[in-house]
C-alpha cells in the first residue's frame, strides 16, 4: 500500500510541477528563514551570556561629581579614603571608563600576526585588585607607572599573550590609539569589558592611569558578598551624608549588564515575530494547495472510491503527499542554510549562527503545521463519494 | 481600459473575500517582516539632514586596517571611532579656513544639574552655536544662544525637547534657570520633538543629549569628555587637556561648492603633513555626512543577518501569493474561457491578471507597513538602552511600497502567463 502511495505521489507531483515545486520552494525558503533567525537569537544570547571574568554582582561603579576646585591629589585621596571606609569594600580604584559603560572602543595592537582588535581599561594602581586581577607573570602596576616617560608599563591578559608570538613580559607593543607600550605583567584571568564583545573580547591590555582635573570622577568598587546587596544604599546615605552638595551615582556591574542584555529581548520579539509569520503563511499555503487539489481531483478520488479505496486511504494519501514535498522542501533548506552560511561568513563575522541545531525544530514545525493544513482538506476528499466519478471532469 | 480591468479587479477580490484576505495577509506579514529589518537597520544610519551633501565631517584619518576575516564590520567600525575625535587645538586650527562658511566643534559629557524639581543627571553636549544652523535642528521655544554670549563664557543652556518636558513639563522655559554649581544657567532655547534621534553628530550614537551648553565651558565646569583618544599621559588639568594631541573633538564644517572642498582638502593636507610629519600614515579626512555615518556609525552584525532573513521570508510570502493566485484564476477558467472567445486578447487576459496581484501587493503593503509600525513601537518599548529609536522614515516607506510592487509583479507573472495559455475550447465544452 506504501509503495502503491508512493508511486502515486510521484506521479502526481510530475504532473502538476509549478503546484508542487513553489509548495517545495516556500517550504525551503520558510524553514531556513525559521532555522536562521532562530540560531541567530540563540548566537546573540550566547554571547551576552558569556561569563565577564570578574564577579559583577559585588562590584560597583561610583561616580563623584562636585565643582572642581582645590588639589587634584588631595580630592582623590580623600574620595579613595570615604570609599574604602565604606562598609563591606575590599578594593577601590579610580577608573577612566568603568566596564559596562557602553562607551567603550576597541584598539589595534600590532602583533606577529598584523594588527589585532583588543580591548583596554585604564585606572590606578588597585584597578587589577578589583577586577580580582592578579600577574601570573611579572609584576603589578604601580602608582609612578602613569607618570613614566617613554613606552607605557601595561599588564596583558594571557589570551592576548599568547597571541604575541614572543614571550610576553619586556614586550614592547605598539598601538596607533595607545601609542607604545611595555608589558610588565600578565593576568591569566579572561576579562571582557562588555556582554557583546566578540572579537577577541579577552584580549584586554590594562593601562597605568591617574584622576586628571574633572567634576566628576569615577571609581570601581568590590565588596564582600555578603556586603553587596546592601552596599548601594548605605554607601549612597554614608557619602551624601559627608557632602550633601556632592551628586553620586551607584551602579552594581550584575544590573548594569542585565540592563544591557535586555536589548536583546527585542530581538527575540522580532524573531517570534518572523518564525509565526513563516509558519502562518506556509501553512496557509498548504491549505491553499491541498483545497485546490482536491477540487481538481474530485474525479479522480471518486473512480478510487469506486474501485474500492476507503475512506481513509483517500485522507492518507493526502497527507503523505504534503509530507513528501514538506520533506522535499526541507531538503531544499538544508542546502539553503549551508548556502547562507557561506554567504553571510563576511556579514556575521565572529557570530556564530549554529542553524543546525535549529534545523530539526524547523523541520517539525513545518511538518506539523503541513499536516495541519492538509488535515481539513483531506478529510473532504475522504467525504467524496463515488459517484462524483460519473459527473463530467 | 485601465479603469475597466480595475473594476473587474475589484470585483474578483469581493467575491472571494476569504481568499483575497488570506492573500493580502500573507503578503502583509513578509513585507512587515522585512520592513522591520529595513528600519532596524536604516534608524542606525539614514542621514538626518538635507544639505549633508555640503556638510564635512573632518578628520585625520589614522584608522588602522584590521583584518576583515577576523573582525566584523560592526567592530571595525567602532575601532575606527577614537580616530576620528581631534584635539581641541587642532579642532580649533581647522575650523579657520576661508573655504569654510559655517564650523562646529562638539563633544559629549555628563553632568548633574539643579532643575526646579531638585538635581538630575544629564547628558550634556558642549559646541559651538553653529551646531544648531548647520544641522538644521528646529526650535520650539527661544532659539541658540547668541555669539557675545559663546565668547563670554555665559552660563546658558539649550534644552532638548524630552529634557524641557521632564524638568518643565514641556512648558516654555526660556528665560528660566538650571543651576551648577550653585551658578543659574539661563534656557536660551528648546530644541522642538523630532523622532529622529540618531543625528550625525551624535559620535557616540547615544540618544539625543539632554541639554546642550557653550563648547568652551568644559573648561570652567572641569567637565571631560565621554570618548577621549588618548595620545599622552598628560592631561592632569583641564589646562593641559586642551593643549595635549588627546582627540575628544568633532569637527564639522560646511563648504558649500566642490571649488571650495578642494580649497579645504588641500588646505588640511597641508596641515597634516605640518602636524605629523610628510611620511607619517594620517591621512587628512573630509566626509559628507552620509559616507561619515557609512564608516562610523556600527550597525550590529544581527541586524544585517536578519535584514537577509527577511528579504528571504518575503521572498517565501511571494512564492505562497503567486500559489494562491494560480488556485484563484484557476477556479475562473471557464469564465476565462469565455472572455476569450469573445475576443479578449491575451495582452488584456495578462493585464488583468498581473492588476489583481499588484492590487494585492499594494494593500498588502499597506497592511504591512501599519503591521511593522505597531511592531517598531512595541520593539522601542521593550529595548530599554538601544541606540536609536527604531522608526520608519519616509525613505523606509518608499522602499517598502517599491518592495510590495516587485514583489506583487514577481507573484503575479506566473499565475498571469498560465492564464493567458488558457484554450477556450478546453472549458467552453464544459459550459
Amino acid at each position: 500500500m506504501m509503495r502503491v502511495g508512493l508511486s502515486q505521489i510521484a506521479s502526481s507531483m510530475r504532473h502538476r510541477k509549478s503546484a508542487y515545486s513553489s509548495l517545495v520552494l516556500e517550504v525551503a525558503l520558510g524553514c531556513t528563514v525559521v532555522a536562521y533567525v532562530l540560531a541567530l537569537g540563540q548566537g546573540l544570547r550566547s554571547v551576552a551570556d558569556l561569563p565577564l571574568g570578574f564577579d559583577a554582582g559585588s562590584t560597583f561603579t561610583l561616580s563623584l561629581e562636585e565643582p572642581v576646585r582645590g588639589s587634584i591629589e588631595q580630592r582623590y585621596a580623600r574620595e579613595l579614603a570615604e570609599l574604602r571606609d565604606l562598609p563591606g569594600v575590599e578594593a577601590a580604584a579610580w577608573v577612566e571608563l568603568p566596564p559596562l559603560s557602553r562607551r567603550e572602543l576597541p584598539e589595534a595592537l600590532m602583533t606577529g600576526d598584523g594588527l589585532r582588535l583588543i580591548w583596554s581599561i585604564r585606572g590606578d594602581e588597585q584597578l587589577a585588585h578589583v577586577l580580582g586581577l592578579s600577574p601570573s607573570l611579572g609584576r603589578e602596576l604601580r602608582a609612578h607607572d602613569a607618570r613614566q616617560a617613554g613606552p607605557v608599563p601595561v599588564l596583558i591578559s594571557s589570551a592576548l599573550a599568547e597571541k604575541l608570538g614572543r614571550a610576553p613580559l619586556g614586550a614592547s607593543l605598539s598601538s596607533p590609539g595607545l601609542g607604545s607600550l611595555s608589558v610588565v605583567g600578565v593576568v591569566p584571568q579572561a576579562v571582557r569589558l562588555g556582554p557583546f564583545f566578540v572579537t577577541g573580547a579577552t584580549d584586554l591590555v590594562i593601562l597605568p592611569g591617574q584622576p586628571g582635573q574633572a567634576r566628576r570622577n569615577t571609581y570601581l568598587v568590590r565588596t564582600s558578598p555578603q556586603a553587596s546587596n546592601a552596599f548601594a544604599r548605605e554607601a549612597s546615605a554614608r557619602l551624601r551624608g559627608a557632602r550633601p552638595d556632592r551628586w553620586l551615582s551607584i551602579t552594581r556591574l550584575s544590573d548594569a549588564r542585565e540592563h544591557i542584555i535586555r536589548n536583546i529581548e527585542g530581538a527575540d520579539l522580532i524573531i517570534l515575530i518572523t518564525v509565526l509569520c513563516m509558519v502562518t503563511v506556509v501553512l496557509v499555503g498548504s491549505l491553499g494547495m491541498s483545497s485546490s487539489l482536491v477540487v481538481e481531483r474530485a474525479r479522480q478520488i471518486g473512480i478510487r472510491r469506486a474501485l474500492g479505496a476507503r475512506r481513509s486511504d483517500i485522507a492518507v494519501y493526502f497527507m503523505l503527499e504534503n509530507l513528501f514535498a514538506t520533506a522535499l522542501g526541507l531538503l531544499l533548506a538544508t542546502g539553503l542554510c549551508a548556502l547562507l552560511d557561506v554567504l553571510l561568513a563576511g556579514l556575521r563575522g565572529p557570530l556564530q549562527i549554529a542553524w543546525r541545531e535549529y534545523l530539526p525544530l524547523a523541520a517539525a514545525l513545518f511538518l506539523l503545521s503541513g499536516q495541519l493544513a492538509v488535515l481539513l482538506p483531506a478529510r473532504r476528499a475522504s467525504q467524496l463519494a463515488p459517484s462524483v466519478a460519473s459527473r463530467p471532469a | 481600459m485601465l479603469l475597466f480591468h480595475f473594476r473587474r479587479v475589484v470585483r474578483s477580490l469581493r467575491r472571494t473575500p476569504v481568499l483575497s484576505t488570506v492573500m493580502i495577509v500573507d503578503m502583509a506579514l513578509g513585507l512587515a517582516i522585512w520592513t522591520i529589518s529595513v528600519a532596524a537597520v536604516s534608524s542606525h544610519t539614514r542621514d538626518p539632514i538635507a544639505r549633508g551633501d555640503r556638510v564635512f565631517h573632518v578628520d585625520w584619518g589614522t584608522s588602522p586596517g584590521l583584518d576583515q576575516g577576523v573582525v566584523d564590520r560592526y567592530q571595525q567600525v567602532l575601532a575606527k571611532a577614537p580616530h576620528m575625535l581631534v584635539s581641541y587645538r587642532d579642532a580649533a586650527r581647522l575650523s579657520q579656513h576661508e573655504a569654510v562658511t559655517r564650523s562646529a566643534r562638539t563633544f559629549t559629557s555628563r553632568l548633574s544639574v539643579k532643575a526646579p524639581s531638585g538635581p538630575v543627571e544629564t547628558a550634556a553636549r558642549f559646541c559651538t552655536r553653529e551646531l544648531f544652523a548647520l544641522f538644521e535642528l528646529p526650535f520650539r521655544f527661544g532659539g541658540a544662544w547668541g555669539d557675545a554670549a559663546e565668547r563670554a563664557l555665559a552660563p546658558v543652556v539649550v534644552l532638548d525637547h524630552e529634557t524641557n518636558r521632564a524638568l518643565f513639563g514641556g512648558e516654555n522655559s526660556v528665560g528660566r534657570t538650571l543651576e551648577i554649581d550653585g551658578q543659574g544657567y539661563r534656557i536660551a532655547g528648546v530644541l522642538a520633538e523630532t523622532t529622529d534621534r540618531v543625528r550625525a553628530y551624535d559620535f557616540s550614537l547615544s540618544p539625543a543629549p539632554a541639554i546642550y551648553l557653550p563648547y568652551e565651558l568644559f573648561v570652567p565646569l572641569g567637565a571631560r569628555p565621554d570618548y577621549l583618544a588618548r595620545r599622552s599621559l598628560h592631561g592632569a588639568s583641564m589646562g593641559e587637556l586642551v593643549t595635549s594631541d588627546d582627540g575628544f573633538v568633532q569637527l564639522w564644517v560646511q563648504l558649500d561648492s566642490p571649488a571650495r572642498r578642494a580649497r579645504y582638502e588641500a588646505f588640511l593636507e597641508t596641515a597634516a603633513h605640518a602636524r605629523h610629519g610628510a611620511g607619517s600614515a594620517v591621512r587628512a579626512r573630509v566626509q559628507p555626512v552620509a559616507s561619515w555615518i557609512e564608516a562610523s556609525v556600527p550597525v550590529a552584525s544581527g541586524f544585517l543577518v536578519f535584514e537577509v532573513c527577511a528579504f528571504i521570508a518575503l521572498l517565501a510570502c511571494s512564492v505562497n501569493l503567486s500559489r494562491l493566485l494560480i488556485v484563484k484564476f484557476q477556479a475562473r477558467a471557464p469564465e476565462l474561457a469565455l472572455q476569450r472567445a469573445v475576443g479578449a486578447t491575451r495582452g488584456s487576459v495578462f493585464a488583468q491578471h498581473m492588476l489583481e496581484a499588484v492590487l494585492v501587493a499594494l494593500i498588502a503593503t499597506e497592511l504591512a507597513l501599519l503591521i511593522a509600525a505597531a511592531s517598531l513601537v512595541g520593539i522601542n518599548a521593550i529595548v530599554p538602552d538601544r541606540p536609536a529609536d527604531f522608526t520608519l522614515d519616509a525613505r523606509t516607506v518608499l522602499l517598502a511600497c517599491a518592495m510590495g510592487l516587485g514583489a506583487g509583479v514577481f507573484a503575479g507573472v506566473l499565475p498571469a502567463l498560465r492564464m493567458c495559455s488558457v484554450a477556450p475550447a478546453t472549458f467552453l465544452r464544459l459550459q
